[in-house]
This record gives C-alpha cells, structure tokens and sequence, in this order.
C-alpha cells in the first residue's frame, strides 16, 4: 500500500515538470502528460503563481481532461488551488452531444457570486459613520451558521424563487428592473425545474433566503483605491477614486450545498451504469443527454436562481441600512448595481472552437465569465466596454473590477474569480487568533463585525494567495484588464 | 482514540476515526465531524432528536450518516456533542437509527462551515481490533 501511494506521488510530482510555457503567462499540458487525456490542460499564470502552484493541482487538471467530451482544453486559471475532483479557479467544457455534466465541475456552493452597488457617497462621510453603518448591516443582513433568515418561505414561494430567480425579488418589492439588467443571465436562468430538487433542499432552503452565510462570504464597504481604466470605470458608474461602492459575496446556502451533494450520490450511480471511466472518483458524472445530466442542470438552474435571488434580497436591505444611516433614499445616493456575476455555474454556451460553432456546457469552478466589449449578452448599457468582472479578494485587501476582454476567447470567455487560498481554513484558525485579525484590520482603517472572532482567523488575509499577481496575470494573458481597485473601509461577516 | 485530524488540505479537512465496533464508528464519525464544525466541548446534551440513515453497505452508510447530519445542521438549527446508535439492522440494506445530544446553534460555538462529505481518500475498512474510516469535509 505504501509503495502504491508513493509512486503515485512521484507521478504527479512529474507532471508540473511537464509543463510546457507558451508565454510569460499561459502553460500547457500536453497530452501525453498522463495516460488517457483526450485535450491537452492549459494553466494560467505567472512564473511566480506557477512556482506556487500545488502539484496535486496540476494533477486535477491533468484528469479532469479524461472525461468524455471534453473539448479543445480544460483551464486552470491563476488563482487556481485543489479542490475537489477538479481545482478551485478551473473552467471545463464539453460537447453537448457527447460530453459529460458533472455536479463536481461547478462546486458544491453553486453560484457562489458577487454583487456590487455603487454610491454617490465618497469614503470621508462614510468613514465618519463606519461603525454605525457595519453595525447597522450587520443587523439588517443576516448572517453566520445556521442563521434563520428575515423571510421564511412557503413551499409554493420558494418554487417560485427557484424558477423566477432575481426577478421574484424584483417583483416581491426586493430590487427594481435595471437590477435584472446588471446581472448575469438577468437574474434567472430559464429552464429551472423544483420537482428535480430533494425535500432536504427545499426544507434547507426555505428559512435561508436573505442570509449571508458564512466562510468566505462576507458584505464589504469599499472605497474606489485606483482607477486603472478611467473610460470602462464611467460607464460601470466608477467615477473618481475615492468613491464608495459595496460588494455582497454569497452563494446558494444550504440548499445549493444540499442539491450538489445529492446529485453526486446520483452520479456515482450513473457513471457506473453509463460505463464511464474516471480517473479519479470523485470526478462522478453523467452523459448530458441522460435522465441524470438533465435533472442535475434543471436543479441546477433552482440553486442558481436561489443564489441571484439570494444576493438581491440582501442588496434591498444594504439600500435600507445606508437610507437609516445617511438620511437619504437609495435612489439619491445612487445605488445603482454595478453588476452581479456567478463563479460557480455550469451553462450551456455557444463558442467558436476552430473556426466552429459549437453548443458547450461550459463548468465554470472558481471562475468568473468574461465577455469582451462587442459580445451580445453583455447589457446594453456595458457592451461598448465589455463585461464587468467582479474579484473579491480576501478580506481586508484589495477587491478588483476588470473588464472582459478580447482574448477570454481562448478561455470560453473565463476569468478567475479571486485570491485563492494558500492556507486551509483550519490551519488558519490555528495561526491567527480572531481578536488579532480584528486589531490588524482596524490599525489598517477596516472596521470588521464578525458574529465570533474565529470567523476573522479562518479569513485571516495571510491564508490567501497574492491577488496583485492572479490579477497581473489575467491581464498579461489579455483575458481580463483592471478597470479599478478598491479597498474595504469595513466589513460584515458569518 | 475515538478520532484525529489527519491532514489540512487548503480547502478541506481530513480526519480519521475508530470504532471497536461499527456502531461505534457511527457514534465517533459523528463526533469527529461536529468537532470540525463546532467547539464540540462547549455545546450542552439540552435536546435530543432521533436521526436515521441507511446505505447498501457500511462505506455507503457513513458518507449517508454523516451527508444527513451536515443537512439537519440546518434544517434542525442544531449541534450535537453525544451519539448513541440504538438500531442497527443489517436484513438487505444495512438500516440504522441514532439518538443526537445537543442543543440550538449559538454563534459562539461555531468553528467553521462543512458543504459537504466528500468522497475524497475517503474509505471505511474493518481492521484486527474494530473499525476505521477516513473522511474528507469540503469547509
């Protein structure tokens, strides 16, 4: 057994030998790297990221490519890390005939996301009322473990949540239309199905609409550091630095955790009954035209809708808590959403992959969709510039917007989605104690509210990777340029 | 040695638990995974509920078990510190049924957020002198 284990170890040590650079930022993985992969892996990143980079990572990537369908390459983007079955910061894409849909390749919290809104309000009369405003959200938002939210939905109610999306909130006085606009697929993907969803989900996700969660989710205060590009930072309502601007990270809660873990129980099944092959298991999955690929993607839709929901109940009460503050309504402050983008979501997209036009589920794992200026599912209002891309850093350092851009092509239009962690969570808890998590973010001017200090240590900004360097590097690739940098005046936490 | 945390991957959690028995390595696993998720010592036997899990063998039933207890975090708002398997039945599926000691989630006992039992390294083998199984939470 032990020998086993460790030639297997020396295997994987050799691939990130087998690396092959294209250029300063972009990597390949040939083929012949390990037996049995059908597309060559491509990593993102600089030498530094690489240098960086986790062997077993690679690894992932490397198995991920022996699925069945998978087209042109599987993407490691710069702030990839290991995960499960495939890495965190990952983009796969398969044939939507022969291909496979696999709960695995999106990520257990599915549509983790970001939203963010601007302000007309600039960072000194906001920081003179920082402590009453985080306090303030943190009462309005709820938040932590288990936390019961201010709704709980009926069974019929939350159905309608998980078909309508972000368009029930709207319509439930949560959020007006320009909201629906501004965000990824308008808020709602169509083709949602609740009868595809257990009665554990539904039960998890009824008490949990409107709540923030916990981990790495968290509702920041920010303020416009830097503006890279003072042209796309107009149009996404950037107007000068120093202005303040909020950004929500959440996902789908327990009812999105509970919908993956049940379809890879029925995956694991179905790769076995449809005769698949997995490199490794933990790569479950079934054909995309079977019974099992369909309802996972149907489900799929509910836990997304949820999530887009989700995040803009909690943007009606951000609005609210800076009208209690400031004295004003929303609307005078401007608090328009920038936009809001998902970065755990499988999706089926068209692509041009040499020269032809071909339908892709596109798994999307850790990875943010990039579409450059020109691109028809951009809003309106954006398609000159290009997509916002929304990059959460960890807490208490910087948070970027960038913009799509022209090269995203290579990567079916993908980006990374934010720092990565270098740490895990129980090891930071280990190494930063909350309380001084808590005094460095203050020394720093960051007002941090967490509902226990250990919340702060397990994000302790040290158990995360460079996000400067994963940001240089999607730009050095041309897949997505900075437009602006922000950083946090405070923030609220699970 | 009922459990230990085995290995810190960036974002998951290891760990590796005993049993002398099989119900005792239902009673243990449970454990285990709720001193990842919470500071297990400080959370008091104030309620009991009934918990039932089944699987077509013992590997099948502890991903079940332990994937239900995740779930009923929060559906019931609760931890639990305490395991007593009261049943376990082994005619065709192997079927069993766990008295939970706890009591209602208070934000100061909570450590971190598991999504979900991975099946990653994961195994549950019978050994010389009982029971181990190897475990890995997605946090």
């Amino acid at each position: 057994m032990g020998a086993a284990v460790n030639s297997v170890a020396l295997e994987v040590r050799k691939l990130k030998e087998k690396l092959k650079k294209i250029n300063d930022f972009k990597w390949e993985l040939p083929t012949s790297a390990r037996e049995k992969m059908n597309v060559p892996g491509i990593v993102y990143g600089s030498e530094k990221i690489l240098n960086d980079m986790e062997n077993d990572t690679i690894g992932q990537l490397a198995n991920v490519a022996c699925l069945p369908g998978v087209v042109k390459n599987t993407i490691m983007l710069p702030d990839g890390h290991f995960g499960y079955g495939v890495p965190m910061g990952s983009c796969v894409a398969t044939d939507e005939k022969e291909g496979i849909i696999a709960a695995g390749l999106c990520g257990f919290d599915i549509n983790c996301g970001i939203r963010m809104i601007r302000t007309n309000l600039y960072e000194s009369e906001v920081k003179e009322k920082i402590r009453e405003l985080i306090s303030t959200l943190f009462k309005n938002v709820p938040c932590g473990v288990g936390s019961k939210g201010k709704l709980v939905l009926t069974n019929d109610q939350l159905d309608e949540v998980l078909v309508r999306g972000a368009r029930w909130a709207v319509e439930n006085g949560y959020g007006v239309e320009e909201d629906l606009e501004r965000n990824e697929e308008n808020g709602c993907m169509e083709g949602a199905d609740p009868s595809k969803v257990s009665d554990d989900a539904k039960k998890r996700g009824r008490p949990q609409l409107g709540t923030l969660g916990a981990g790495n989710h968290f509702l920041e205060v920010q303020t416009v550091d830097k503006i890279y590009d003072a042209k796309v930072a107009k149009v996404f309502g950037i107007e000068k630095e120093g202005q303040v601007v909020v950004m929500l990270h959440c996902g789908s809660r327990g009812f999105g955790h509970q919908v993956a873990s049940d379809y890879l129980k029925i995956h694991e099944k179905a790769a076995k009954k449809y005769g698949i092959w997995l490199p490794d298991p933990q790569l479950v999955c079934a054909p995309v035209d079977s019974q099992e690929g369909q309802d996972y993607f149907k489900a799929m839709k509910c836990a997304v809708n949820y999530a887009f929901a989700n995040r803009l109940v909690m943007t009606h009460w951000i609005r609210e808590s800076f009208e209690q503050i400031f004295g004003k309504k929303w609307q005078e402050m401007d608090m328009q959403s920038i936009y809001g983008i998902c970065h755990n979501i499988c999706k089926l997209e068209e692509h041009e992959v040499d020269g032809k036009k071909m339908k892709l589920y596109v798994h999307r794992k850790g990875a943010t969709r990039a579409l450059p200026p020109g691109h028809e599912l951009v809003p309106k209002v954006y398609r000159e510039v290009g997509q916002p891309v929304l990059i959460a850093g960890s807490m208490g350092t910087a948070s970027y917007i960038l913009v799509g851009a022209e090269k995203a092509s290579e990567t079916f239009y993908s980006t990374c989605h934010g720092a990565g962690r270098a740490m895990s969570r129980t090891k930071a808890i280990r190494s930063f104690w909350g309380e001084d998590v808590r005094k460095g973010l203050e020394k720093k001017g960051i007002i941090a509210k967490s509902t226990h200090p250990k919340v702060l240590s397990e994000e302790a900004p040290d158990a995360y990777k460079d996000i400067d360097e994963v940001i240089r590097s999607v730009d050095g690739a041309g897949i997505s340029r900075p437009v602006a940098r922000m950083r946090p005046l405070g923030v609220a936490k699970g | 040695m009922k459990y230990e945390i085995v290995d810190d991957i960036t974002s998951d959690v290891m760990f590796r638990v005993y049993g002398k028995s099989f119900e005792e390595l239902i009673e243990n696993s449970g454990e285990a995974l709720f001193s990842v998720v919470c500071d297990i010592d400080k959370v008091e036997e104030k309620e009991v509920l009934m918990i039932e899990s089944d699987g077509e063998d013992e590997k099948e039933l502890i991903h079940n078990w332990l994937s239900k207890l995740l779930t009923v975090i929060d559906t019931e708002n609760m931890f639990f510190r305490k395991f007593k398997v009261l049943e376990l039945d082994r005619n065709g599926k192997i079927k069993v049924r766990v008295e939970c000691y706890g009591e209602e989630i208070r934000q100061e006992l909570v450590l971190t957020v598991a999504k979900a039992v991975t099946y990653y390294r994961y195994s549950v083998d019978q050994v010389e002198d009982g029971w181990v199984a190897s475990v890995v939470l997605d946090i």
